[in-house]
């Protein structure tokens, strides 16, 4: 009986001691520190991933809880708990905060240190300030008064510099309860992968484009089509004529492009025009120069020299010019009876390209009417004629040029005494464009 | 009788000293749509039979079977001899420079680069497209295809598709898994997946993952398209890839 006592009491011993035992681990459990857990979701995108570049950081992270302070750390190796070393050229001076709502970067004093470990689960230090209170490597942003960051969060940081070296580097996260710059009650932790490198430098090749032709044409109008496939290119608009023929002189009459074949007048019934095609990306300016012929570039019968120059006699084998600009006024008008040679670019046509870039410049302006009205730079009825072979600009543009034709008219007047004889003058007609 | 009942009260309050005692903390690898497991290990090797002395440090495990990246629909796990619990993104680019030559209005241009992406320890990854539009020194620029369509010449195009094409001309290859399909999961998104058609809009997704996976080499196809007035100059533009993994 004894002995069946005493083995209950063994049996009641021992399962008191096995409860007292349980009892107290389960309580060290319970009183135990929260632990931290990993973050669920963790992810970083840059702006630019190219080493050594300045780029925008956006985390997207989960948390479990309400979290006052964000801990960011990159470095060369991953694991949260061990030293970050920071990848060489990272820099993190100057950085801003942009996103979630209230967060700001914590002040100096309370920024991690490079090559000091970081926090991990279980909870260590939280506190680990950078010598001199800088650090290259690592920053904090906090919100001010409220733990307000739960769930998916979006944490912009702008103005982040790259590793200099390519390849993987590490950001080593941590989050923390408290508000305010105090980076207290640890809470979360996880590491995020990224990498730079060099950009793929991609590049092709426009090569310049330059198509001037320049002739006689019947056509009369900005608006009348130059005609079916009638683009420039460098052998010239096939069955289009090279020369301006201003007919028989008539001193009661001023010959203006252009002049009727047959009959009294007998001219070709064409206008001058030059088209210009260009893909220069800032433009192109138009310009003439007249050919010399015995020193001097007026019309004139070939061989002949005029009597001064510019010609001013009524006598001699020369016309006399327009002045080359319309400043002139009423002396750049050609008025019959009065010896005078002139030219007008009295439009553009555009019907043959795409672009409107072209414009005639000022002192070419001219209406192609005949009178004795021109006004200074007023355009109308006013010629003008550089005779001494000056390259002068007859129209411009800003941008590429699409088959745009500046359609030239000349006009002559003959005196009663200008001597018989065939009169020409050859223009050298050339665009230079600015790439 | 009693001693029956003493037993069972005995074994119960073993196994709560058992459950008291062991800490029930787990870091996730392998992941569902309702769970993740972060280094489990299973079977004998792994990272806990660790040997070492004095002198020496070693790792080992025996009866090793399975090596590589067991994926299904909704869960995914590494196997192998001994694995690592570090997160990797590894980006290679193959070819840092990409010559279209002498662009013209009549015929498209046409190149290729390439770049590799490795993810490990991830959820999977997205690729993107960066770099702006091609721009000469003066600022004149091609403009980039912002709907996806075949080459049209005579009409300025930058485009790129990340697969095989014939037209233009023959060039480009589909996304290649390395060392195989078992291990590699990347692959062209949508927008950018169809044969002979191209699109070009900075930021916007070209390739992506939704799981580890080992190195897929993905081949950039270019073309370029000008007009007849196109500005001349040298168009070019430095050309990122950015992945951006979710852990």
């Amino acid at each position: 009986m004894q002995s069946i006592l005493k083995k209950v009491n063994i049996q009641y011993l021992l399962i008191l001691a096995l409860f007292s035992v349980s009892l107290l681990a389960v309580m060290l459990r319970v009183s135990a520190p929260a632990q931290a857990a990993q973050l669920t979701s963790r992810s970083v995108s840059l702006s630019s991933n190219v080493n050594s570049g300045t780029a925008t950081y956006t985390f997207g992270v989960t948390t479990a809880a309400t979290t006052g302070g964000f801990e960011f750390a990159i470095c060369t190796t991953p694991l949260a708990g061990t030293a970050c070393v920071g990848p060489t050229g990272v820099a993190v001076t100057g950085i801003g905060v942009s996103a979630p709502s209230g967060f700001i970067l914590g002040t100096a004093g309370n920024v991690p240190a490079c090559g000091l470990t970081t926090n991990a689960a279980p909870a260590s230090s939280n506190t680990v300030a950078a010598s001199g209170n800088t650090s290259f490597c690592a920053f904090r942003i906090h919100h001010p008064t409220t733990a307000a960051a739960t769930g998916a969060t979006t944490i912009t940081v702008t103005a982040l510099t790259n590793p200099t070296a390519t390849g993987t580097f590490f950001i080593r996260i941590a989050t923390y309860a408290g508000v305010n710059n105090t980076y207290t009650t640890f809470q979360d932790f996880g590491t995020v992968a990224q990498s730079v490198r060099a950009a793929t430098n991609v590049s092709f090749r426009v090569q310049e484009i330059l198509q001037v032709c320049a002739g006689g044409t019947t056509v009369d109008a900005t608006a009348t089509a130059m005609g079916t496939g009638d683009v420039c290119d460098n052998t010239g608009i096939t069955g289009y004529l090279s020369s301006v023929d201003l007919g028989v002189a008539d001193p009661t009459a001023v010959r203006v492009s252009p002049v009727a074949s047959g009959g009294t007048t007998q001219g070709n019934a064409v206008n001058g025009f030059v088209m210009v095609r260009a893909n220069a990306s800032n433009g192109a300016s138009i310009q003439y120069r007249t050919v010399q012929n015995t020193s001097s570039g007026e019309l004139k019968v070939a061989g002949q020299s005029c009597n001064a120059t510019p010609s001013s006699s009524a006598t001699d084998q020369c016309i006399n010019s327009s002045p080359q600009t319309q400043a002139a006024g009423t002396s750049s008008a050609i008025i019959a009876g009065t010896e005078e040679f002139g030219m007008a670019a009295f439009g553009v046509n555009r019907t043959s390209g795409g672009t409107t870039a072209v414009t005639v410049n000022g002192n070419y302006d001219g209406t192609g009417s005949t009178g004795g009205s021109c006004v200074t730079a007023s355009g109308v009825d006013c010629w003008t004629w550089q005779h001494d072979g000056t390259a002068t600009t007859l129209a411009s543009s800003s941008g590429p040029i699409d088959d745009e034709a500046v359609l030239l008219k000349f006009a002559a007047a003959a005196a009663l005494t200008t001597p018989t004889g065939l009169y020409q003058v050859n223009m050298d007609i050339f665009a230079v464009p600015t790439y | 009788m009693k001693t029956h009942g003493s037993r069972g009260l005995l074994s119960l309050l073993v196994l709560f000293l058992i459950m008291g005692i062991l800490d029930t903390t787990a870091y996730a690898q392998y992941s569902g749509s309702s769970y993740k497991i972060e280094e489990a290990q299973v079977g004998a090797t792994g990272g806990d039979n660790d040997l070492t002395s004095m002198a020496y440090k070693a790792r080992a495990g025996v009866g090793d079977t399975a090596v590589g990246i067991v994926a299904g629909a909704v869960y995914q796990a590494v196997g192998g001899f001994t694995t690592s619990d570090i997160p990797e993104l590894e980006v290679s680019v193959n070819t840092p420079t990409v010559d279209l030559g002498a662009a013209t209005a009549s015929a498209a241009q046409t190149g290729t680069g390439s770049f590799g992406v490795r993810v490990y320890l991830a959820s999977g990854y997205v690729v993107y497209t960066r770099g702006g539009l091609p721009t000469t020194s003066g600022g004149d620029t091609v403009p980039g295809m912002s709907s996806t369509g075949p080459s049209v010449p005579g009409t300025e195009q930058f485009g790129i598709n990340m697969v095989a094409n014939t037209s233009p001309t023959t060039f480009g290859a589909v996304p290649q898994q390395l060392p195989d399909v078992t291990f590699s999961f990347g692959s062209a998104a949508t927008n950018y997946n169809t044969a002979n058609n191209y699109r070009y809009v900075d930021g916007e997704q070209v390739a992506q993952s939704t799981q580890s996976s080992g190195v897929t080499n993905y081949t950039i196809s270019y073309i370029v398209n000008i007009a007849p007035l196109t500005k001349a100059g040298v168009y070019a533009l430095d050309h990122q890839m950015i992945v951006v993994a979710t852990y």
